[in-house]
C-alpha cells in the first residue's frame, strides 16, 4: 500500500511500506515491524536494566510508543535510529519514574551513582541462551551498578558518545567518563576472576 | 597496571567484545501484550460508573448532538477532499481506518475530566498540529484551509459536548459524542499530518 508518507527517493522498501502503513493504522503491518526489530530493542532494554522480566516489560512499553509516535516518522532519518533513540528514552524515563516512585534520592542528583537500584540482576541473561564467552560478559555487564551499566551499555555497546550521554542521563560528561571508567575496571575484574 | 587503571589493550579489548554482542531474543513472545494496548489509552465506556442523573439538561445535549452530526458531515466532506488531493487516492482510507483514530462508544476517563483536558487524545492532537504546523509552508494552502474550516467545527463540537457533559457527567451519549468528536479530529490531523507536499 503506498502512503503519503512513503519516502519518495529512497523507493518502496518492505519496511518502509510497513511502516507506513502501521503509521496508518495497520496492525499487522506493525506486527511485522516488531518481529523485525523486536529483538534490538529488547536487547537494549536487557542490557541497560539488567533484568529479562524488566526488559521485556520495556520492550513492550517501546512499541506501544512506536504506535503513537509512527504518525509522526517522516523517514528524514533512518527508522531504526528514531526507533532505538526512543526506546532508549523510555527505558530512561522509565528508571526515573521507578526512582521517584521508591524516593531514591541517589536517582535525583549526582552522577547517576544509583547503587540502590534494585532490578533483578540475577534474572537477567540466566534466562536467555548466549554462546561461547559472550555469557561471561552478559553476566558481568548485568552484575554492573545500575549506573556504569547504563553509560557502559550506551557508549560501548550501542555507541552514543559522553557528550550525548551526559544529556540523556542528566550528569556531566566527566560523570560519564567515570562511570564508564568504573564499569570497565569491574568487567575486567569479573571477566578474570 | 595497577588496580585502578587499565591498558589501552584492556579498553579496546571490552569494547570490541561489547560490539560483538548479539541481539538477545525475549523468552516468550512479547507481540501479544504489545497489541493488547495498541488501544489501551481507552476504557470501555461501560467501565464507568453508573451513577445516573435525571436531571439532564436537554437544551446542552440537543447542541452537543447538532454539533456532533454538524461535525460529522463536515469531516465527510473533507475527507472526500483529502482522498481526491492524496497520492494514491487510497491512503486517507487507510488513514481513517486506524485503530487509534477513534473508536466509537469509548471515552478515556480524562477525557471526561470538564475543564480542559482531552487524556489521551491531548498528546496526539498536539504531536500531529506541531508535525502539521512544521509543513504547513510546504502544504496545499487551499486543503490547509479546508481542513482549518473543518477543525474549527470539530472543535466547536467538542466544546459543546464538554460543556453539555460538565452538566450531565454521568451521560453515555454524551461521553460518546464527545469521544467520537476527538477521534475525528484525530483521524483529521492525521490525514493532514500525511499529506503531500506541493511539488
Amino acid at each position: 500500500m503506498a502512503t503519503a508518507a512513503m519516502p519518495q527517493d529512497i523507493g518502496m522498501t518492505v519496511e518502509a511500506a510497513d511502516i507506513s502503513a502501521a503509521a496508518a493504522g495497520d496492525r499487522v503491518a506493525f506486527e511485522r515491524v516488531y518481529r523485525r526489530n523486536g529483538a534490538r530493542v529488547y536487547s537494549l532494554c536487557l542490557r541497560m536494566t539488567g533484568s529479562a522480566t524488566r526488559a521485556e516489560e520495556l520492550t513492550q512499553d517501546v512499541f506501544v510508543r512506536v504506535w503513537e509516535k509512527l504518525p509522526l516518522f517522516r523517514f528524514e532519518s533512518a527508522f531504526t535510529t528514531w526507533m532505538h533513540a526512543l526506546a532508549v528514552n523510555v527505558v530512561l524515563s522509565a528508571r526515573k519514574t521507578e526512582a521517584l516512585d521508591f524516593g531514591r534520592r541517589a536517582e535525583q542528583g549526582g552522577d547517576g551513582d544509583d547503587e540502590t537500584e534494585t532490578w533483578d540482576v540475577a534474572a537477567g541473561p540466566d534466562k536467555v541462551t548466549f554462546s561461547g564467552e559472550r555469557i561471561d560478559l552478559e553476566r558481568a555487564i548485568a552484575k554492573l551498578p545500575a549506573g556504569a551499566r547504563r553509560v557502559f551499555v550506551l557508549h560501548d555497546v550501542e555507541g552514543y558518545r559522553h557528550e550525548e550521554l551526559a544529556g540523556m542521563l542528566g550528569i556531566t560528561t566527566g560523570g560519564s567518563k567515570a562511570q564508564l571508567h568504573r564499569a570497565r575496571l569491574l568487567l575486567r575484574k569479573a571477566l578474570m576472576s | 597496571m595497577t588496580e585502578n587503571e587499565l591498558t589501552d589493550r584492556e579498553i579496546e579489548a571490552i569494547r570490541a567484545a561489547a560490539a560483538k554482542l548479539p541481539l538477545v531474543e525475549p523468552s516468550r513472545d512479547l507481540w501479544p501484550g504489545i497489541e493488547a494496548r495498541l488501544g489501551a489509552q481507552m476504557v470501555d465506556i461501560d467501565s464507568r460508573p453508573r451513577a445516573r442523573s435525571r436531571g439532564i439538561v436537554v437544551s446542552a445535549r440537543m447542541l452537543a448532538i447538532a454539533a456532533a452530526v454538524l461535525m460529522m458531515a463536515t469531516a465527510g466532506t473533507t475527507y472526500m477532499v483529502l482522498r481526491d488531493r492524496m497520492t494514491g487516492g487510497g491512503t486517507a482510507v487507510a488513514a481513517d481506518r486506524g485503530p487509534r483514530a477513534g473508536q466509537a462508544g469509548l471515552v478515556t476517563p480524562a477525557s471526561l475530566t470538564v475543564g480542559g483536558e482531552f487524556g489521551a487524545y491531548t498528546e496526539e492532537i498536539d504531536d500531529l498540529q506541531e508535525a502539521i504546523a512544521e509543513r504547513r509552508s510546504r502544504l496545499d494552502p487551499a486543503t490547509i484551509a479546508v481542513i482549518e474550516r473543518n477543525l474549527r467545527v470539530i472543535d466547536a463540537a467538542i466544546e459543546e459536548s464538554r460543556r453539555a457533559l460538565a452538566k450531565d457527567p454521568n451521560s453515555e451519549l454524551l461521553a460518546a459524542l464527545l469521544s467520537e468528536a476527538l477521534a475525528s479530529k484525530v483521524r483529521l490531523l492525521r490525514q493532514a499530518a500525511l499529506l503531500p507536499p506541493l511539488t
